[in-house]
């Protein structure tokens, strides 16, 4: 054997035991880490009186959190998988196929206006009940297609588009109708939750104002 | 042979979560602990934004808004590498993903000019309308976020450096060589990271979520927005 290939032998050798040293020490520094978070974590001292205080305590912050859930019927809507569900409790009371957020960005051309279309998240309440509702179109509706946006109110009025009912939010979202019932189950909706005739019937008849609408 | 059970245990340490908590603190360290969790999750409750509870003994991420469960995702199997964070709320900084779902921009008026923007869909569609719900959404391709276009594996990384990537079981787990990447990219490359963590004065904290499915993980990346705050349970709470 050539003094060159041992030298590369004894490179490679060495090289090997340093990244098993490496590995070593990797699993014996994450060993005492562990065992260091263990032993501070039990050192949490409590004295005698605050443990016997303890079980109340973790009783009376469950219940708190209980008391924070929905008593009666919420709406419940999974933007991914455009379903709304009306519910009591954990039961289902009605189950409907929506249309949500497209989640596509409009930029208004030469300006500094843009715009997400995508459906909130969290938590919500029917703030606004309207029968026979009307749209009035915001300057994205008139950017997106191309058009001028209209000095008078009159001119952004669309009427029929948001069908029989419509439940609002807050920040001009709503829950409501739809012409395009073909596209329920998509991602289509510039931010509103569309639903079908008969099911935004039936959910605008069970829910008050008031009503908590959690969104994910 | 020894050094093989030694490292054995190390290893066992490191990756099954449970088994390096403290294991005998007694009633009074997990009602301490309970108290301090369900303090935290009141506050995350009473504001109007979703979060997550990730309970690493039961393995299951719950996303809950106003204390109510929207939904949860159980979990095949769940390591950990690093110690475990302080208990207090993480904020979500950042996904990533080798394919990321990219947002489509809407060419204004674009509908005459340029094929396929929603709102011309959705007109071609509206030409044929349809009473009532229909049985399955039609199938054809919206320039829209969908959940179909999430990342089937991704990466989360949190405030104060804590990392959790999240794949499918079924998916590197298929293929031998997918199971001997993983392995090795954690019994290797793991350590190695946390050593360079360490030369660096970086912390060092990873988790590992594997799911059921790709869709749950799609639907995670879903669900999991960028700021959302949540809290993990280290330790036997219940």
């Amino acid at each position: 054997m050539g003094g060159f290939t041992k030298f590369l032998l004894g490179l490679v050798a060495a090289a090997a035991v340093l990244v098993l040293g490496l590995i070593t020490w990797g699993y014996v520094d994450q060993f005492r880490q562990v065992k260091a978070w263990s032993a501070g974590a039990a050192a949490q001292q409590v004295s005698a009186a605050e443990a016997k205080r303890l079980p109340a305590k973790v009783t009376g912050l469950t219940k708190r959190l209980e008391a924070l859930t929905p008593r009666g019927l919420y709406i419940l809507i999974d933007t991914a998988e455009n379903r709304l569900y009306l519910k009591k409790g954990d039961q289902v009371v009605r189950e409907a196929v929506v249309s949500c957020g497209s989640g596509g960005i409009l930029k208004e051309p030469n300006g500094k206006r843009s715009w997400i279309f995508d459906t909130p998240r969290g938590q919500f309440h029917v703030e606004s009940k309207l029968t026979n509702p009307y749209w009035v179109k915001p300057d994205w509706a008139f950017i997106e297609e191309g058009e001028p946006i209209p000095k008078n109110i009159e001119d952004r009025i669309a009427e029929n588009e948001l069908g029989a009912y419509a439940l609002g939010f807050g920040k001009g979202y709503f829950i409501h109708g739809t012409l395009y019932t073909r596209l329920l189950g998509r991602n289509v909706t510039h931010g509103c939750v569309r639903v079908g005739d008969d099911d935004l019937k039936a959910v605008f008849e069970s829910v008050n104002l008031g009503t908590r609408i959690l969104i994910y | 042979m020894m050094r093989r059970a030694i490292l054995g245990l190390l290893l066992a340490a490191a990756i099954v979560p449970g088994s390096a908590l403290p294991q005998t603190t007694g009633q009074t360290k997990l009602l301490t602990l309970r108290a301090g969790l369900l303090e935290r999750e009141l506050d995350l409750a009473k504001l109007p934004n979703a979060y997550f509870l990730l309970d690493m003994r039961e393995k299951r991420l719950i996303l809950k808004a106003g204390g109510t469960v929207l939904r949860q995702w159980e979990m095949g199997g769940v390591r950990a590498w690093g110690a475990p964070n302080e208990f207090k709320t993480l904020t979500l900084v950042t996904k990533s993903a080798l394919n990321p779902p990219q947002r489509v921009e809407i060419k204004p008026g674009g509908a005459e000019e340029t094929p396929a923007p929603a709102a011309a869909k959705e007109k071609e569609a509206a030409k044929k309308p349809q009473a009532g719900t229909p049985a399955a959404p039609p199938e054809f391709e919206l320039e829209a976020l969908e959940l179909k276009d999430m990342p089937k594996s991704f990466e989360m990384v949190f405030e104060g450096g804590l990392r959790v990537s999240v794949k499918a079981a079924g998916q590197s787990l298929k293929s031998t060589l997918g199971r001997v990447w993983n392995a090795v990219r954690w019994s290797i490359g793991r350590p190695l990271e946390a050593v360079y963590a360490k030369a660096k004065k970086r912390p060092f904290r990873v988790l590992e979520l594997t799911l059921k499915e790709d869709k749950e993980v799609q639907a995670l990346y879903w669900a999991l927005f960028d700021g959302i705050k949540g809290l993990i349970w280290y330790t036997p709470v219940n």
